[in-house]
């Protein structure tokens, strides 16, 4: 339980210190998730994107802008939720667990607050990892699905283009952070995990 | 529809509660069109992949 609380608890701290990153950073300070997005929409559209300060990433071919709004950084904020919430009981995995007792007489020894924080923390690089690629990617391929869009505005009829841009980020969002539960729920968490003996 | 339950909450939790806790509501008619298209569309998707996945198990028992 103690574990489970602590990596929700590192969760929600990474969760609100991104939030006011976001909020205060400009194109500059995104960098790190807007130039690897406009890398791999490049590859995607074939098309090449150059750093406009102040702005974010801009593709003079196709006139598309990847600004700070377009970092994705809203699904990477959900995507740590939901992993870290996905993956609290594998901090279990992490944390060596004194043999040879019965569970009600397994006390908690001074180190062992340590390994739990240890193994929390783990939890949690390992879900803000996965949220970076995820974030990457699935937003490489809304802006990918945008620009087509964009380029055919012809396809969906009845729709206003904001709408269509909306429709289309709910749906990559969503589907993408649905793809991501069910891929972390197929992850094996199964580290060889050397117990101390018990003395 | 169980399996989508957690990345549903965590995307409402950040589409909708974030900017509800920070003020959206005050924006006035704009937030209020959104949130019902940010609520109503994931569900519509869930349903339509149940409905899918129902139709295959359907088709494969025959």
């Amino acid at each position: 339980v103690i574990g489970k609380t602590c990596v929700l608890t590192f969760a929600l701290l990474a969760m609100w210190g991104l939030k006011r990153h976001y909020a205060e950073a400009r194109a500059e300070d995104l960098w790190w998730i807007l130039s690897p997005t406009s890398r791999l929409v490049g590859l995607l559209t074939t098309t090449e994107f150059s750093f406009e300060p102040g702005q974010g990433y801009l593709s003079r071919e196709r006139l598309f802008l990847i600004e700070k709004s377009c970092a994705g950084i809203n699904f990477m904020i959900a995507a740590i939720g939901m992993l870290a919430f996905a993956w609290r009981s594998r901090v279990e995995t992490f944390v060596p667990r004194p043999r040879g007792l019965e569970p009600s007489r397994r006390r908690v020894p001074g180190g062992m607050a340590f390994a739990i924080a240890s193994a929390s923390v783990r939890v949690l690089a390992a879900s803000v990892a996965a949220s970076y690629v995820a974030a990457v990617t699935v937003n490489a391929v809304r802006i990918t699905a945008a620009m087509w869009l964009a380029a055919h505005p012809t396809v969906v009829s009845g729709l206003s283009a904001a709408q269509v841009h909306r429709l289309e980020g709910i749906v990559v969002y969503f589907g993408g952070l649905t793809l991501l539960y069910e891929i972390s729920q197929r992850f094996d968490w199964s580290t060889p995990c050397a117990a101390p003996r018990h003395r | 529809l169980r399996r989508a339950a957690t990345p549903l909450t965590w995307y409402y939790g950040v589409t909708l509660a974030v900017p509800l806790a920070n003020g959206a509501l005050s924006t006035g008619d704009a937030f209020l069109e959104h949130a019902v298209v940010v609520l109503v569309a994931p569900l519509v998707l869930v349903a339509t992949a149940c409905m899918v996945c129902e139709l295959w198990r359907v088709l494969r028992l025959r």
